[in-house]
């Protein structure tokens, strides 16, 4: 419909509703890649910053004093992060499939979890319930932390108590920074794939061991 | 409310102008809520880990860093002293092998169409190509720990039907003292393979184990121009990198001395002829009972490591 008009010539309804029409139709909605932003002046199109090709588990971005970890599983099963206000599932989604209004949870990183050689790992952590298998996720059973301490330089995890409990640790990135310096450095992707568990009791002069693999 | 001509045409005229044009890089949909703006900006490509970059250095070699860092078990491998896969370090390349001799065949056949001479198995209608050279050199992985040393002993021999023998295995820091627990980066002519000692070997204690474990990370290959006066590669030669490892691994063996020294295994042989009866002759029940236990023993004392994908 040609909406323009001659002199003298009445504009009719038709005219108006498809005036709004074609102003509803020029909402702009953000899709693959964009970011908008409504101003009184117009519209403003951001493009997202150029990201590579393969997004895999674990992609580890670091975010300020916060790390975003895309989503992993371990048996099957997705760890929990505790951003400050509590444990929640790293894809910010609950059970239910709902999203939570906060956004997915980021792991906020302390300078003070890097060793002396200036190493700090982001560790999937696991541990066992009383019948030594994996505890639920939501019984702390799985989840993002930062860590100072390798337990895993020899193959399988050294299983180590926390706070009474059985832990094992997988390393999923790397931070670096030069030793004596302060900052949370560098940050160097280590696991891509999703991930098996097990756990070998102590014994034999051995101790308990946590066994990943891809 | 009245409008006149030209304000209703210039609303027009504007709601016209805000409708979306995709460009060379984006993408429009009309859908009843509004236009979906995409955008599709080159992707960058992905690399994997361990990805080797390769350039020519003005002193007169080529030279090579690890561009993706790697990790195993979680770390960067030592590069050069201190020096680790992340801090961006150069290596040498001084030390290459040349021809096509012991390469496998794919690289025979992708480097003998490109005119590489000396490749027996090589279709002939390639013949008439320019002849060129190639030159090559390995990068890897290694990681020290135990070595150890399988020995066996007749103790009593004194008797004519049979030999009583002891099965010793004897472990060494040696490897470890030397090169340190960290897995390395290293580079050579060629990546030394190891061939897993049979059963026989150890048992005769014919196997030298040199307390590493090592991995490919690539190989790098230079191929002369067309009929090259010189045969060391200079700037002019090209480089083609064949990559063997792609992700990050983890690395497991023995790094520390066992709390107690195994117990030797001594057993009688019902065999007159000893040991090596026993290995050879293993269509004989007895026998491959002994060498199955043997073997389970000699499985579980040796301290090779395993690779695995991170």
């Amino acid at each position: 419909m040609n909406l323009n008009v001659s002199a003298g010539e009445v504009v009719r309804a038709a005219h108006v509703r498809e005036l709004a029409r074609l102003a509803r139709e020029r909402t702009y909605l953000p899709g693959h890649n964009v970011r908008l932003r409504q101003t009184l002046k117009g519209v403003v199109v951001e493009a997202m910053e150029q990201r590579t090709a393969w997004h895999h588990m674990w992609e580890a971005d670091l975010q300020g004093d916060r790390v975003a970890v895309s989503p992993g599983l371990v048996n099957g099963r997705m760890p929990w992060v505790d951003d400050g206000g509590g444990l929640r599932p790293m894809d910010g989604f609950d059970a239910k499939g709902k999203e939570d209004k906060r956004g997915r949870p980021l792991l906020r990183l302390r300078e003070a979890d890097f060793n002396a050689e200036g190493f700090s790992w982001i560790v999937v952590r696991v541990r066992l319930a009383a019948s030594g298998a994996m505890a639920l996720p939501e019984d702390g059973g799985l989840e993002l932390v930062q860590s100072p301490r390798a337990t895993w330089l020899n193959g399988g995890s050294t299983d180590v108590v926390i706070e009474g409990r059985h832990c094992g640790d997988y390393p999923l990135a790397l931070l670096r920074r030069p030793q004596g310096e302060k900052g949370l450095g560098t940050l160097t992707q280590c696991a891509m794939f999703p991930l098996n568990h097990r756990f070998v009791a102590a014994g034999e002069g051995r101790p308990g061991t946590h066994f990943f693999w891809v | 409310m009245i409008f006149t001509q030209r304000n209703w045409n210039d609303w027009v005229a504007r709601l016209d102008a805000a409708r979306l044009q995709p460009g060379c890089t984006s993408r429009v949909e009309r859908v009843p809520q509004g236009q979906v703006l995409s955008l599709h900006p080159p992707v960058r490509r992905w690399r994997h880990p361990w990805a080797v970059d390769v350039r020519w250095n003005e002193g007169g070699f080529f030279e090579a860093r690890i561009a993706v860092a790697g990790l195993v078990n979680g770390l960067p491998p030592l590069v050069e002293g201190e020096a680790t896969t992340l801090d961006d370090v150069w290596m040498p390349l001084r030390s290459l092998r040349g021809g096509l001799d012991g390469e496998p065949a794919h690289v025979k056949v992708f480097f003998g169409t490109r005119g590489v001479k000396a490749a027996a198995d090589l279709p002939s209608s390639i013949s008439d190509l320019p002849s060129r050279l190639l030159a090559a050199c390995d990068v890897w992985l290694a990681r020290a720990r135990l070595s150890y040393k399988a020995s066996v002993t007749a103790v009593d021999a004194s008797g004519t039907s049979g030999q009583i023998v002891d099965y010793a295995v004897t472990y060494d820091t040696a490897a470890l003292e030397a090169r340190g627990a960290s897995a390395r980066v290293s580079r050579g002519a060629s990546f030394p393979e190891k061939q897993r000692p049979t059963l026989a070997e150890r048992l005769m204690g014919l196997y030298q184990d040199d307390g590493e474990d090592r991995l490919r990370v690539c190989s790098i290959y230079f191929l002369s121009p067309p009929e090259p006066k010189n045969a060391v590669p200079d700037a002019a030669w090209q480089v083609f990198t064949r990559h063997d490892l792609f992700w990050n691994v983890r690395h497991g063996a023995r790094v520390e001395m066992p709390k107690q020294p195994p117990k030797p295994i001594r057993f009688f042989s019902g065999l007159a002829a000893g040991l090596g009866d026993m290995i050879i002759n293993q269509n004989l029940a007895l026998s491959n009972d002994l060498a199955q236990r043997i073997g389970a023993a000699v499985a579980n004392d040796a301290p090779e490591g395993q690779w695995s994908i991170a």
